[in-house]
């Protein structure tokens, strides 16, 4: 292995900008960066749109991507996406063709060039997460390099679908490609895209199509940032305009820092998948925030594992993008200007920094907890009332529930995909202001929505049974998270579809709430075969179109298989339900301070429970009219406030009792030592 | 009259006093440079409390598994305000969420020293 990942994680700070650079930027005239960084940003949106209409996997259809632009020294000027996490994690790739290849003979950057990176190694996130670079030249100079990145369809893994749970080191996962050069002269070598289509043999036209998208990308920014900013006002006007971007946000974040309270916070999460096992793991994190500098130690975390859900400590760092580039610091340039504020400190050994050898393939399971706490830490840290609290939030959902199948389409084709449904739908938290959007967002990419399914009837085989509210999926709270998604996929078509699911939150949830509120429920699998689903539509009759119908009536004549959320790969038979939810948000603040008029709306709304109003929100109200008394519900819970101090211990009685618990030992298997979570030996990977 | 910083939904500091106080009822939790969590009244409760099961008896429930977490309650003493709560692995260690640095706050927005 030849790579240092601590010089990849060194490279997210920013390289120290040139005297030329400084003086170009001095020179900019007044209004020359408010114009020429909004026409940037808009080159960049519509780099997003070509590579949409240019692609065709669901990842792509969901805009679920990333456009950026790199300065010549590789930090990151700004992006379009999409996907945050895929412009933090374009910087040390294209770093390490700077250092490495540039000055190489037998490589270097010439104009037209186009470098190919996806091995989590060299600072990706997981190999199905792919980005193309191209420079930007002018007059013989590199001015920018520009990347356009998704989610891809298939590696041509031990699995389908590109995240295979039962890798157990990194050579069960397919294709992996250090950065390196597909394309010379604004051509695509025809050796390189054999090379990957050999690779990806189970769905070579489609992997073509999204690797000549995201060039198709890189090329049009390339040419619209060339001939509207750079020939239009000149090369030194380029270079303080860019240095400009990445001052603006290393600023704009600095003042905001600064703002917040001093003081060390910390967090706790969990999470129980290891692979196909469940097993309890935790993330530990504490933040250390002093005036504009923060530095966030992951020490006690749990350790490496044999199995898939581990991480490049990259690709954790850049998860923390997800949530700071889409709400504290959402209106300022999405430049590692940021990150120059932010220092981390990754145990080695630990889940987040494996041995070289190990299966990262899981990487965006394993930093679900990354993003659960980093929203914590932070609103703990920024809560003020003369800010009136806009940026302070439970986390959200954070699942990122991932379907993925493989099957022959009812056109004949080999297909392959991960469906943007179940992402795309997570929950929000709950706001120190609002409740959390229902169904809103994949947390991973703020800006993507689900799929088509008209679009995605047409090409795949399986229909959308049903896609709706998955009531009561929301953490409580005063203001509740947002809800999630429930839909139920049916084969058609064609005798057989082979799915997976990968998934946390199946014994527990990774998110916690803030100051009072709840996390969400669990959301497990659940699988209905050998129906009668089919035989009933033919006859006209009734159907269900609901999860906890399926569950607690079972109106089918099936077998009901409720399982784990992480579901091994196999096949389901035509007319089968492979049925799926994303995540609720965390709820926020006492729920005992919810306006019950709220709640009435919620439940008609079939988004909360009556059940749910009875018992965690305490209201009187009559269920047919949803007609709240107001006062015996504030005497209801006035009571419900004295039942709890009566029931509840001092803090010194609690702990001695509390501390004499322990979890049963057969989940602690991964954990680490109980309850520090360190390394107890080597991990033997076979 | 004290001088206050909101620091939470329901928590303040006096900095004045240099404590932990309720915003709901005023009432005085813990030293300010202590865990606010040792000054509330504590109450374990079993998951199912707060996440119905949507099926009984089964191995994954839609509801938290109370071998694997349980959810732990803080209260304000004054008024029963949840403060906070957290989801844990019995016994896991309580955590100390919010380590002030008290003199920055002073300093900033006033008090004693």
């Amino acid at each position: 292995m030849t790579v240092n990942r601590d010089q990849l994680i060194d490279w997210l700070d920013l390289e120290e900008p040139t005297d030329e650079e400084l003086a170009c930027m001095d020179d900019l005239g007044h209004g020359d960066y408010e114009i020429y960084s909004e026409r940037l940003r808009l080159i960049l949106d519509e780099g997003v749109d070509v590579f949409v209409r240019s692609g065709v996997s669901q990842f792509i259809a969901a805009r679920d991507l990333a456009v950026a632009i790199y300065t010549p020294q590789g930090d990151l000027i700004d992006s379009a996406a999409g996907a945050y996490l895929h412009v933090v994690t374009g910087i040390p790739p294209l770093k390490y063709v700077i250092n490495n290849f540039a000055d190489d003979e037998t490589v270097g950057v010439e104009p037209g060039d186009v470098f190919y990176a996806n091995d989590a190694l060299y600072g990706g996130i997981h190999n199905p997460d792919q980005i193309a670079f191209m420079p930007i030249f002018h007059e013989g100079e590199i001015m920018a390099w520009v990347s356009a990145a998704v989610h891809t369809t298939e590696t041509g893994a031990i699995e389908p679908g590109g995240m295979p749970i039962s890798a157990r080191t990194r050579h069960d996962e397919g294709m992996k490609l250090s950065p390196i050069k597909i394309g010379e002269d604004y051509q695509l070598k025809t050796d390189m895209l054999e090379m990957q289509k050999n690779f990806i043999s189970r769905a070579p036209r489609m992997h073509e199509i999204d690797l000549r998208a995201r060039l198709t990308t890189c090329d049009r920014v390339r040419r619209r940032v060339k001939d509207l900013i750079i020939e239009k006002q000149g090369p030194d006007f380029f270079k303080g305009l860019i240095r400009r971007n990445i001052e603006e946000s290393r600023q704009g974040a600095k003042e905001r820092v600064d703002s917040w309270n001093d003081g060390t916070f910390r967090t706790v999460h969990f999470a129980d998948s290891v692979g196909y096992e469940d097993g309890l793991w935790r993330l530990n994190a504490t933040m250390e925030k002093e005036g504009p500098e923060i530095s966030i130690d992951y020490a006690g975390t749990s350790p490496e594992n044999d199995g898939s859900f581990n991480s490049q400590p990259v690709a954790s760092i850049a998860h923390t993008a997800n949530y700071l580039f889409s709400v504290p610091f959402h209106d300022l340039p999405k430049s590692n200007g940021t990150y120059d504020l932010i220092d981390f400190e990754i145990p080695k050994g630990s889940i987040l920094y494996p041995d070289a050898e190990a299966s990262t393939v899981q990487a965006v399971m394993v930093n679900q907890v990354v993003m659960d706490s980093t929203t914590t830490l932070f609103s703990r840290s920024m809560y003020d009332d003369e800010t009136e609290n806009e940026h302070v939030t439970a986390p959200m959902a954070n699942t990122g529930a991932g379907y993925a199948f493989g099957a022959v389409s009812q056109h004949g084709e080999p297909v392959a995909d991960l469906m943007s449904h179940a992402l795309n739908t997570d929950g929000t938290g709950g706001q120190a202001r609002r409740d959390g959007e229902d169904e809103a967002i994949f947390p991973w990419c703020p800006f993507g929505h689900a799929s088509n399914m008209e679009f995605v009837e047409n090409e795949y085989p399986f229909t959308h049974q049903y896609f709706r509210h998955g009531t009561d999926s929301c953490g409580h709270g005063k203001h509740r998270g947002g809800i999630g998604m429930q839909l139920a996929y049916m084969q058609h078509h064609v005798p057989a579809v082979e799915w997976l699911s990968i998934c946390h939150n199946s014994k527990l949830v990774t998110g916690q709430g803030l100051f009072g509120g709840y996390p969400p429920r669990t959301i497990p699998g659940l699988t209905v075969t050998d129906s009668d689903l089919k035989e009933r539509m033919a006859n006209g009759e009734y159907v269900p179109d609901d999860m906890i119908e399926l569950l607690q009536e079972q109106p089918l004549d099936a077998d009901y298989n409720v399982t784990s959320h992480v579901r091994e790969s196999q096949p389901y038979e035509n007319g089968d339900l492979f049925i799926g939810h994303s995540g609720g948000g965390c709820g926020y603040g006492d729920a005992l301070e919810r306006d019950p008029e709220a709640v009435m709306d919620d439940i008609e709304a079939d988004r909360v429970s009556h059940w749910a109003a009875e018992n965690i929100y305490e209201i009187e109200y009559d269920e047919e009219s949803l007609t709240v008394d107001e006062e015996a519900t504030e005497r209801r819970r006035e009571r419900y406030r004295e039942q709890r101090l009566e029931e509840a211990v001092p803090f010194e009685e609690f702990e001695d009792e509390w501390t004499e618990k322990r979890p049963p030992e057969e989940i602690l298997e991964h954990y680490g030592s109980w309850p520090e979570a360190e390394k107890e030996g080597p991990v033997l990977r076979m | 009259m004290s001088t206050t910083k909101r620091i939470t939904e329901y928590l303040e500091i006096d900095l004045e006093d240099r404590t932990w106080t309720c915003t709901e009822c005023a009432e005085t939790i813990a030293p300010a440079d202590e865990n606010y969590k040792r000054g509330c009244l504590v109450r374990e409760r079993h998951p199912h409390e707060v996440h119905r099961p949507l099926i009984e008896d089964a191995d994954y429930s839609f509801a938290p598994d109370p071998d694997w977490v349980r959810i732990v309650e803080f209260y304000c003493p004054g008024c029963g305000t949840m403060v906070e709560n957290e989801y844990l692995p019995p016994g896991h260690p309580i955590t100390h969420d919010t380590e002030l640095d008290v003199d920055a706050l002073v300093e900033e927005h006033g008090g004693s020293r």
